[in-house]
């Protein structure tokens, strides 16, 4: 124990005294402005589809006593109710796709019910731009000036969501949590493991790993090197909030935050899943960089190898619009199993509510025997690949060893 | 004698190939051991099996009579062949690191590390980084990592190896202090006048394979001849039954005994034919033309 404090520590204190360190942790923030830039093409993709979607509509149902739409806009799938309650019930039932409600009292109200089905964060204001047009041609139509200030996203649409007939909630509040997981998963997979990656690397390029293993068991070194790269994770974090929470502090008189704080939930179930998959995510990966950093000679052939591995890890992020469309979906379900993928997938699906219990139980075991197996053959190839300086260590001599040790 | 190393007929092989073969030695307390052999001959393998970075084939490699257990870190310091450095570590706390791994307090390893510092003459330079030193400085520190904790057992893989001749000087003193405050040495050297200079007893492999076991004297006994080297003044027979000369000239002859007869009957046998021997030695030969003989030999 006392060994991987002393590893850890050593691990730590090499890292942050770097300024490179320092560098690369205040970059980290432009960096995730620029890759939400690349995102953002994503992102308008899935708008448009959603907007697809909400055209596509089977059955939009229009309460509207006053007649304020005209009856020459109301086209299927547009069907006027006259019964409220029973139009309702179609949405609880999932038998209609949605339910306008438009009020007496729209021009001094200004706002619009809409009663729709919770399909995931997507669906949220899903009917929004049906609902605009919709009222903004019907103003059009009518020709009063007093109606004019309806146009334009002049009407507040109220939302309320069914989901296997309860009401849901989708605000935005909901995903803070799922973000700061998701930015924490990041940070601990990708960077803090490039440190792992250089740290084990080092030992070999440097020829320190046979002192190290005269005087300290091999399983220490590598968890000294572990739990002192967590380290050097948080204290990233700590960076990264701690400048986050500065630009708000002094942006708060021209930033309007659209999120009500008080209104973040702290579901412990699903803190403790995303935990459990930031873990385990991590220890994948880092299993991963301690094989690699093992079998190559030089941290620049290991680099140039993990990154395989990484780009298979960040592959879920090339169809993310399809994962938040489908989180059910074929796809989803796939790379729910695939260890390098499985933890972040996984986490996002939650956010998605698209995990059962059985799935998450099943999951979460698969997942357990992945960090497992994943560190059982970095250790063998840390075994047989620390002492070899000069060589990378053949397929063939791995995959002898791996089979002599466990016969 | 106490041994701090029993090796028993231990075997090493990497897949098929045997690289260390049936090979057996004893190091005792006090000893300074020579390992000797030809590169790839299954030294550092044999090292590493001793250390448990390798698992034997067969046979056993204990220390101080157990299988190596890293408790016993703290009894041995052990310079590998393949060595380096945290380059970008200071010097100090790159002796205080490892000082504090091998189980010292750090105010203790604060204390030894500015100790041997001093000792290499090199306390100046306890803040300095590591990539900034000489190699020579470099390999001072890669030292200090070994004998920081004093240790009972020293095992050194080439100590010697890129050092100039002041720092191999320095070096071999401080074998000598640690040996006389009790210390243990077993080193690998290619460097047969240092062997010669420091060891007591040594063990000579060749493929794998234990060729050359015991004393110093004793080795080199097992290569030297009974030839008498003699300076004297006044006449020696070149023809007589006690010995066969090889040459006899300016007062110099190089006399062999034959089987019936001993070096001490061939002196006796001049002096009594009234030659005035001036000087005289019994021919054994350097530890260097042992290792060249042995390498070569193929009786080994």
């Amino acid at each position: 124990m006392n060994h991987i404090y002393l590893i850890a520590q050593r691990e730590y204190i090499r890292t942050v005294r770097k300024p490179i360190f320092w560098i690369s942790t205040l970059l980290l923030p432009t960096f995730i402005i620029l890759v939400s830039f690349v995102s953002g093409y994503s992102a308008d993709q899935a708008e448009k589809s959603i907007q697809e979607e909400a055209q596509n509509a089977q059955s939009i149902l229009l309460y509207d006593p006053l007649t304020f739409i005209p009856e020459a806009f109301v086209i299927d799938p547009l069907e006027k109710v006259q019964d409220i309650d029973e139009a309702k019930s179609k949405i609880i039932d999932g038998s209609a796709d949605a339910l306008f409600i438009i009020p007496e009292d729209i021009t001094t109200t200004k706002k619009v019910e809409v009663y729709t089905q919770d399909t995931g964060v997507m669906s949220l204001g899903k009917f929004d731009p049906v609902v605009q047009s919709l009222i903004g041609a019907s103003v059009a139509s009518q020709l009063d000036p007093q109606l004019q200030p309806l146009i334009g996203g002049g009407v507040t649409i109220e939302s309320t969501y069914y989901k296997n007939g309860d009401r849901t909630e989708i605000s935005l509040e909901k995903y803070v949590i799922p973000l700061a997981a998701f930015a924490l998963y990041f940070l601990l997979v990708f960077m803090a493991n490039n440190f792992l990656l250089t740290s084990v690397s080092e030992e070999k390029e440097n020829r320190m790993i046979e002192i190290m293993f005269s005087i300290v068991e091999r399983k220490s070194l590598i968890w000294g090197k572990i739990v002192g790269i967590t380290l050097i994770a948080f204290t990233q974090i700590a960076v990264l909030v701690s400048a986050t929470a500065l630009i708000i502090y002094f942006s708060t008189s021209n930033f309007d935050i659209p999120i009500d704080l008080t209104k973040i939930v702290f579901d412990p179930v699903n803190i403790s899943l995303y935990l459990f998959y930031i873990l385990s995510g991590f220890l994948i990966i880092a299993s991963v960089m301690v094989g690699v950093g093992s079998v190559m000679p030089t941290y620049k052939e290991a680099q140039s190898f993990s990154s395989i591995f990484i780009i298979a890890s960040i592959f879920p992020m090339y169809f993310f619009s399809i994962l938040l469309q489908e989180p059910t979906g074929t796809i989803s379900q796939i790379v729910s199993y695939f260890p390098l993928t499985a933890p972040m997938v996984l986490a996002a699906r939650l956010t998605l509510d698209a995990l059962t219990a059985t799935e998450i139980v099943v999951s979460s075991a698969l997942v357990i025997l992945y960090v497992i197996g994943g560190f059982y053959v970095a250790f063998k190839l840390f075994e047989l690949g620390s002492l070899e300086y000069n060589n990378k260590v053949s397929f063939d001599s791995i995959k002898e060893y791996l089979i002599k040790k466990s016969n | 004698m106490e041994s701090v190393i029993h090796v028993k007929n231990l075997v090493k092989s990497f897949g098929k190939t045997p690289v260390v073969k049936d090979l057996s030695f004893d190091v005792n307390k006090g000893d300074v051991f020579a390992f000797l052999g030809a590169n790839g001959s299954g030294k550092t393998t044999t090292i590493r099996c001793l250390l448990d970075i390798l698992q034997p084939t067969r046979g056993s490699a204990l220390i101080f009579g157990n299988k190596f257990d890293l408790a016993l870190a703290s009894r041995i310091g052990y310079l590998p062949e393949e060595r380096g450095l945290y380059t970008n570590a200071q010097v100090m706390e790159t002796l205080v690191y490892f000082a504090q791994l091998k189980g010292m307090t750090t105010a203790d390893a604060k204390q030894k590390a500015l100790k041997y510092l001093d000792r290499v003459e090199l306390s100046a330079h306890h803040a300095t980084e590591i990539k900034k030193l000489s190699s020579g400085q470099q390999q001072k520190i890669q030292l200090g990592i070994t004998l920081i904790n004093a240790p009972d057992l020293l095992i050194l893989d080439e100590p010697t190896k890129g050092l100039d001749p002041v720092n191999r000087s320095l070096l071999m003193e401080l074998l000598d202090e640690l040996n006389e405050n009790g210390a243990t040495i077993v080193f690998v050297s290619h460097q047969m006048d240092e062997v010669e200079k420091i060891a007591n007893r040594l063990v000579m492999i060749k493929n794998g394979s234990q060729a050359l076991y015991g004393s110093l004297q004793e080795v080199k006994k097992q290569f030297g001849t009974n030839t008498i080297h003699i300076t004297y003044q006044g006449e020696i027979p070149s023809n007589d039954a006690m010995y066969r000369s090889s040459s006899i000239e300016n007062n110099v002859a190089e006399l062999t005994p034959t089987s019936e007869t001993s070096t001490n009957d061939v002196i006796s046998h001049l002096i009594q034919h009234n030659v005035i021997i001036n000087d005289f030695t019994i021919g054994t030969p350097s530890l260097q033309d042992v290792f060249v003989k042995v390498m070569k030999s193929e009786q080994y």
